[in-house]
This record gives structure tokens, sequence and C-alpha cells, in this order.
């Protein structure tokens, strides 16, 4: 008894077994036809879809396709959201110049942005990559404006009793004390491209994940479909287990360099 | 005051000057017309839409399915989110599959549910539902953990039974951060009801401005666009008033306490 009560408060034992069931389930009801088939396949035939889109590369190309597309946009997100943060942190002017241009554009939904895109654009890579950049710039924007703004005066005031050009204080305070901040718009932007990638895929283009799954299911391709799904969200915590990993190894010194100061 | 007041004046001027800028480029063919329209135009475009009431409808729809998502997600994920941060069983219960469903871009599932429940308010109020899930959930799970046990043990000694913690002290204690959990869940409900409207629909405001521009009334596209922008923009300002209020009273209680 003592045991069963462990295994349920200390293990996710339990959590294992529900997923297996849910497993089941989803083989099981649409074999027995109690959901339909056509629209929910058995477990086992996404899966073999799965594995045999990864066997003919099919989704291996098409996955390739929407992160190059999202590595692209998001790189111009990072060059753009970190100087645009760093220089409004920094200047007072400027921030009091853009503020309500920013505080206008930020909390634009991306893809109402698509159709001015495709005119733009077409359906070149451009498109995905300039929703992505435009969606991925603000969290990176801000955060890097919050980093830049939390300095304590001191640090800086002692680097200029040290004799520190403007840029050295750039270079050797303001950006290593913002970069924890950076580094945390870093991490939400990149969750943000995956899912904008597949979006702008989805409404208007020829190749990627996103187009994949909307094409299977135009061709009543429903297996092929979910396979695609999946793609999207292993891709998705892939890469989020990835930056995790980076910032682990990375972004170790942080913990204990403001642990001594602060 | 004085200068926190010119600040803003030269804020607003500058979006204004970007306005004319605009209006000036497309003007002299600087950018193709045909894709940017003078400002002029969008906004007078802009305004009959908004005073014939075309505009105002579409956004209703939106509105509709947006809000009711996003309260079916509170409905739902609130009491959950409680439950799996209070009890270890049910949140070893339930943390695989969430782990498992959470890294799902929404939009993708769009497919999935066109074609159980085809294009209709159902589809797009789950997808909202679903988007506005793990946000909602997360936030509730790690408030609710994260109330001071202090707060727990004296109420207890003051012989409050379990309902009456949870309710009089841990759900209190833990409202901003619940709180924030819809903060972050409403604009993402703004952008899936766009999208899935993109995608599959008969109206609605993301509806709208996808068929003007396929339709290529370009000055259409842009008034939608623009009331897409004012919607984020109102939003926003209305969470950061909510917050304002609810933060406000919190830090000025528990500080106190803790």
């Amino acid at each position: 008894m003592k045991v069963i009560k462990r295994l349920v408060y200390d293990t996710p034992l339990s959590g294992g077994l529900l997923l297996l069931v849910f497993i089941i389930l989803w083989e099981v009801l649409p074999r027995y036809g109690i959901v339909y088939a056509r629209y929910f396949p058995p477990f086992s035939t996404v899966i073999g879809a799965l594995f045999e889109g990864i066997r003919s590369t099919e989704i291996l190309r098409q996955a390739a396709i929407s992160i190059s597309r999202a590595f692209r946009g998001y790189f111009l997100a990072i060059l753009i959201g970190v100087t645009l943060g760093t220089l409004t942190g920094t200047i007072r002017w400027l921030s009091d110049l853009l503020e309500v241009t920013v505080e206008l554009l930020r909390p634009m939904p991306s893809v109402a942005l698509v159709p001015i895109a495709i005119l733009l654009f077409g359906t070149s890579d451009s498109y995905n990559i300039s929703i992505i950049t435009f969606g991925c710039t603000w969290p990176i924007f801000v955060n890097t404006y919050e980093g830049t703004k939390s300095i304590d005066t001191q640090w800086i005031d002692t680097a200029r009793v040290y004799g520190a050009s403007r840029l050295d204080l750039l270079r050797k305070v303001v950006i290593p004390a913002a970069l924890p901040y950076i580094v945390s718009g870093l991490r939400i932007s990149l969750g943000t491209s995956i899912i904008i990638v597949t979006v702008t895929e989805m409404l208007a283009s020829y190749k990627g994940l996103g187009f994949f799954i909307m094409e299977t299911y135009n061709a009543y391709q429903i297996p092929q479909m979910y396979a695609g799904i999946i793609t999207i969200g292993i891709v998705g915590y892939g890469l989020n287990r990835l930056f995790l990993a980076g910032e682990d190894r990375f972004m170790a010194w942080h913990k204990g360099w403001t642990a001594k100061f602060i | 005051m004085k200068e926190f007041l010119s600040a803003k004046f030269k804020a607003i001027f500058f979006l204004i000057f970007l306005a004319f800028l605009w209006e000036v480029v497309s003007r002299n063919r600087l950018i193709s017309p045909l894709y940017f329209p003078p400002m002029s135009k969008n906004l007078v475009v802009f305004y009959h839409l908004m005073v014939d009431g075309t505009l105002p409808l579409e956004l209703v729809r939106s509105f509709g399915r947006i809000f009711g998502g996003f309260f079916l997600a509170i409905g739902v994920m609130v009491p959950f989110g409680i439950a799996m941060g209070l009890f270890k069983p049910i949140y070893n219960l339930f943390e695989p599959v969430t782990e498992l469903v959470r890294p799902l871009p929404p939009p993708a599932i769009i497919p999935i549910m066109m074609l159980f429940l085809g294009i209709g308010e159902a589809m797009k109020i789950i997808v909202i539902f679903f988007s506005c899930s793990f946000p909602i959930l997360i936030n509730t799970m790690d408030g609710v953990r994260s109330v001071e046990p202090t707060l727990v043990d004296t109420a207890r000694t003051f012989g409050r039974n379990r309902y009456e913690i949870i309710l009089q002290v841990i759900l209190p204690a833990s409202l901003h951060q619940i709180f924030t959990g819809w903060r972050i869940a409403l604009p993402i409900a703004l952008i899936v009801d766009i999208v899935s409207e993109m995608v599959g629909a008969l109206n609605g405001v993301g509806r709208f401005i996808l068929v003007m521009q396929r339709s290529f009334n370009i000055p259409e596209m842009y008034a939608g666009i623009f009331l897409v922008a004012l919607v984020g923009y109102a939003l926003n300002a209305l969470l950061r008033f909510l917050n304002a209020t609810l933060i406000g009273w919190h830090k000025a209680k528990f500080e106190a306490v803790v």
C-alpha cells in the first residue's frame, strides 16, 4: 500500500501510464470505427507515415526548408532587436522619439502583415523571413532595452572612473550586464520563429512544413498531415531543448557572477 | 511633467512624420502606390469602413471567437492548474501529456480541427482555446506553488480547512501570477484568431484582410490591418491597466505580510 502511495506521489509513473492509455485509445478507437478513421487514423498508421516521410526524405527536406527560413528571420531579428534595444536603452532622446511608434507596432499581430508581405515579395523566402523578423524582433528588442535599463549606475560610474571610453562601456559593461535579459528574449523569439514560419507557410508557400500539412490536408492524405504536425512539434521542442542546453553552457558564468556582486 | 509632455509630443510627432513620409513617398511613386497607396487614402477608406459598419461587424465576429476561446481556456485551465499545482498525484498524472502537446505551434492544429469541425465557429474557438491553454495552465500552476508557506501555515493555525485555505489564501496570493498567464494568452488569442480566419473562415477581420488583398483592394486591406493594430494596442493597454490595478493591491497587501 505504502509502495503504491509513493509511486503515485513521487514518480511520474501514473503520467506515463496515462500517456500509454491515450496512445492505445488513439490506436483502438479509429480501428473499431468509434472515431472516424479517415479523419483520425490509428497511431500506428500515423507513425508509419512519419517514418515513410523520413525514409523518402520528403519530411526531412520540408523541415530543413522551414528551419532555414526560421533561422534567417531569427538572426535578422537578433541583429535588429539587439541593436535597437541597446541604442534606445542608452540614448534617451531616441527612446523618447520611438516610444509611441513602438507601442503601436509591438502589439500588432505579425500575421496581419502577411498580405502586405505577399504583395511585396510574392511567395519567395523573403516573404516568410520578413514576417518572422517582424514577429521575433519585439521580444528581443524589449528585453535588450529592459536589460540595458537594469544596469546599476555604479557599474557605469566605476568603469568611467577607470577611464573606460563609450565603446568600452558598451562592450564591457552594458552588453554583458544586459546579456541575461537578451538571452531570455532570444529564447522567446526562437519559439515564435517556429510558429510564424509554420503560419506563413500554411498561408502562402510552396515549400516547408506548414505548406506540407496544408497540402496533405487538401489532398486528403491525413496520416501524412498528422506526421507533418508531429514533425513541427518535434522541431519546436528540439530547438528549445538545444537553446536551453546552450544557455546552461554559455550563461553559467552569469549565475555565479551576479550572485557574487548583488 | 513638462519634460514628459514634450517627450510624448516628440514621439507622436515622429509617428505623424512617418505617416507623412509614407504619403510623400507614395505620391511621388518612389514606392509603388499600387502596393503602398498614399496614407491619406488608406485613412479615408479606414474611416468609411468604420462608419458604415463593415469593419466593426467583422470585429464583433472576431471578438466573439477570441473571447470565447480565451474564457473557455480560463474556465478550464485555471481550476486544472490549481489542481496540478496543489496536488502532486494530479501533477504526476498529467505532466507528461501536457509536456508532449505543449511544443505544438497552435496554428498547426488548425487542419485537424477543420477536418472535424469544418470552418465554423467551433473550429476557431477550439484552436484559440488550445493556444491560450498552456500559458494559463503553467502560470496558474507556478503561481499556486509559489505561495509563501507562512501564509498557508498561519491559516492552518487559525483552523481553516483545506477549501478555505485554497479560496481565502492561495487564490488571492497567487492571483497576480494567474493574471500573468491571462496577459500572455490574450494577445496569442488575437494572433491565432487572425491566422485561423485567414486559413479558413467566411468572415472576421483576418478573412477581411486576406480577401481584400486577393481582390486587390489595397486601401481596404490596409484599413483592416490598421484595425488589427488598434485592437492589439487597445488590448495591450487594457491589460496593462488591469495589471496595474491588480498588482497594485497585491503588492500593498502581500509585501506587508511577507
